[in-house]
């Protein structure tokens, strides 16, 4: 069986490299990386990653308006939201998107891995 | 919520967040006169982040160059990253203390407040903040690699 691809897309390499260092051997395989939005929009859709890990905050577009971007070209695209605020208001904004999965940062490695199963299930 | 709750749940977040992020306990100090400030930073990087919204806050961060390299090595599983991505690694660092603030903060207040992308100021570069010194909180945290201070300004 082929390894579920990832897109991180994110603009700290501390981030990004957790990631890899998580799901690689968990049957994931990250694809690719971008440090911002517009990378982001460019890679998914040269990629077309199986789940796209979004970080929200990020220089230029930020990671729900990448999100709707990707979102209204590709209606079907599995995202999973990354992000150091995790109140109320931010889960809302991204459940207003349609997206159902926010991961606070610092993430706890089995959180992040049980959130990619449910994308993958889902 | 008032200026001393503010400071009360980003001195929790650095003391928590440092301490699971980089594995260092750092401990809070007490009563640091003014005009002692400025000698715990002799050399060493500032950062720079901001909250805007329901509560509207600048935090600036001073490292001295060891507790920098500690921080940025340890994120970087135990090797300096390379020369240009390291604000990008203490800007990290900043973004998920003052997120996890500002996320209670949130919590609490049921307001909204966002974080703005943290800047980072090398050893040259110049960031002056005296001029708002009468908005001041002020925190700092003894590590075995020198003092980290915080200045809040919470308009």
């Amino acid at each position: 069986m082929s390894a579920t691809t990832i897109l991180v897309v994110d603009d700290s390499p501390f981030a990004s490299q957790q990631i890899k260092d998580i799901v690689e051997g968990n049957g994931y395989k990250v694809v690719g990386y971008a440090k911002n939005g517009e990378e982001g929009i460019r890679l998914f859709d040269e990629l077309k990653p199986d789940i796209t890990i979004l970080d929200i905050i990020m220089p230029g577009i930020d990671g729900l308006e990448t999100a709707e971007i990707i979102l209204k070209n590709a209606p079907d695209a599995k995202i999973m939201m990354l992000s150091s605020l995790c109140d109320a208001g931010t889960l809302e904004e991204v459940k207003s998107i349609g997206l159902k999965y926010l991961v606070p940062k610092p993430w706890e490695d089995e959180v992040l891995l049980a959130t990619l199963e449910m994308l993958v299930k889902n | 919520m008032t200026n001393s709750e503010v400071k009360q749940i980003f001195d929790a977040s650095f003391l928590d967040i440092t301490k699971k992020l980089v594995r260092l306990e750092v401990s809070r100090m007490d009563k640091i006169e003014d005009e002692q400030k400025d000698s715990l930073f002799i050399q060493g990087y500032r950062d720079k982040i901001e909250t805007k919204g329901a509560v509207n806050t600048t935090v600036i961060c001073q490292f001295p160059k060891p507790l920098f390299q500690y921080i940025i090595s340890t994120m970087h599983g135990g090797t300096s990253p390379a020369e240009e991505e390291i604000p990008l690694y203490v800007n990290e660092y900043m973004n998920i203390i003052c997120g996890h603030a500002i996320s209670k903060i949130n919590n609490i207040t049921k307001t909204k407040s966002r974080l703005s992308v943290p800047e980072f100021y090398g050893e040259e570069e110049p960031l002056d903040f005296s001029a708002e010194r009468d908005k001041e909180q002020y925190l700092a945290y003894e590590s075995p690699y020198g003092v980290l201070q915080v200045y809040l300004f919470i308009e």
